[in-house]
């Protein structure tokens, strides 16, 4: 999938697969925080608009 | 089946080139099964070229369709009053899908978006192995239904060769000697003595060598031509 | 929309019911802070998306995606 998203030119980094237990709601929180950290680092997507 | 895999997506983009509207054409049948163009493949490819064109700033409309089989003119037929509609059509069906809608609709030019690979079997989740090169003139009946033209590097008819190690192909140790495999039938069924006999070169007249292959039976035809 | 201000990405996160649902849930309930940009979708199973839905979320312009499970 991330290869795909290369190919197709978004970048590979948009997408994050994570595995969690129902109990770790603080690692949930930190994975949130760090994707939104990276994807403000990559910009919006570009098919954004239109 | 016919085993398939998707070209990479600059190749098909390339192929497509200034097509603007384009119909994405699966085929329900052996491509299907070997998850290459199927209804599934061909949604993740019709969505992934409308990005990419969009990203390259050509952007392409895309639509998508699968029949049941692109090999037969029955399956095919319902496609024609769409296509007028399209520059190009983006075929996942093997090359005689393509062809076949090539032939049908000679109006709307039909391009291939996977590499045709062989006459194949599923091994497992994910692996196909070929299995037959269609050569015309079946000799399983000999090798103890193992077929040493498509499984057997060297295409012989009285092996193993010399370069048959512990099993292995000489030519990649990822592929079991066909030849080795056969012996180990013949043991098990107690008749080697069927492969010591010498076999004479095969009759390729029936293969490809005589040009395009047909199939003609007059029992089956509605229109005899005497 | 023209940006202004720092950029406020939409991120899209497949959440499976059993795990990665409950652990957002959970975080709602420690009231535990984290960026409001996730949108979360539950599903039954994270096996459960397929990759064409994944694509089609891109194609309507969400900037990152998560599948939890
Ligand atoms: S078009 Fe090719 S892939 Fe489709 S059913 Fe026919 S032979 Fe199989
Ligand atoms: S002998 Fe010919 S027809 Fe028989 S399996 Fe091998 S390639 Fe196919």
């Amino acid at each position: 999938m991330a290869d795909l998203l290369e190919q197709i030119g978004l970048g590979g980094e948009r997408i994050q697969m994570v595995n969690l237990s129902s109990a770790m709601a603080i690692q949930f929180a930190e994975h949130v925080e760090e994707m939104t950290k990276r994807v403000q680092e990559l910009g919006p997507n570009p098919l954004r608009d239109g | 089946m016919i085993v398939g895999e998707q070209k990479p997506l600059e190749e098909i983009m390339a192929l497509l080139g200034d097509a603007r509207k384009v119909l994405v054409a699966g085929c329900g049948t052996c491509v299907t099964v070997c998850f290459a163009g199927g209804e599934k493949e061909v949604g993740i490819l019709a969505s992934a070229l409308r990005m990419k064109s969009k990203l390259e700033g050509h952007p392409m409309e895309v639509d998508e369709v699968t029949v049941q089989r692109q090999c037969e003119w029955e399956y095919i037929d319902p496609l024609k009053p769409r296509l007028k509609d399209y520059d190009a059509v983006l075929s996942l069906a093997c090359g005689i899908g393509v062809q076949a809608m090539n032939e049908r609709f000679p109006d709307v030019l039909t391009l291939p978006g996977l590499n045709t690979t062989f006459l194949g079997l599923p091994m497992e989740q994910g692996v196909w192995e070929e299995r037959c090169q269609a050569c015309g003139d079946c000799i399983l009946g000999l090798t103890f239904g193992i077929c040493p033209i498509a499984r057997c590097s060297k295409q012989l008819l009285n092996g193993p060769c010399g370069g048959s190690q512990n099993g292995v192909c000489e030519v990649d140790p990822d592929i079991p000697c066909a030849w080795q495999l056969i012996w180990e039938r013949a043991i098990a069924f107690g008749q080697v003595e069927r492969l010591l006999e010498i076999q004479p070169p095969k009759n390729w007249s029936k293969s490809r060598d005589g040009g395009p292959r047909k199939i003609v039976r007059e029992d089956l035809r509605l229109t005899h031509t005497e | 929309m023209g940006e202004q201000g720092p950029f406020e990405p939409k991120i899209l996160a497949f959440c499976c019911r059993h795990c990665a649902y409950a652990a957002a849930d959970l975080a709602g309930a420690m009231r535990l802070r984290y960026s409001p940009s996730i949108r979360i979708i539950e599903v039954p199973c994270s096996g459960r998306v397929e990759v064409v839905e994944m694509l089609h979320a891109f194609e309507r312009g969400v900037d990152g995606l998560m599948v939890a499970g």
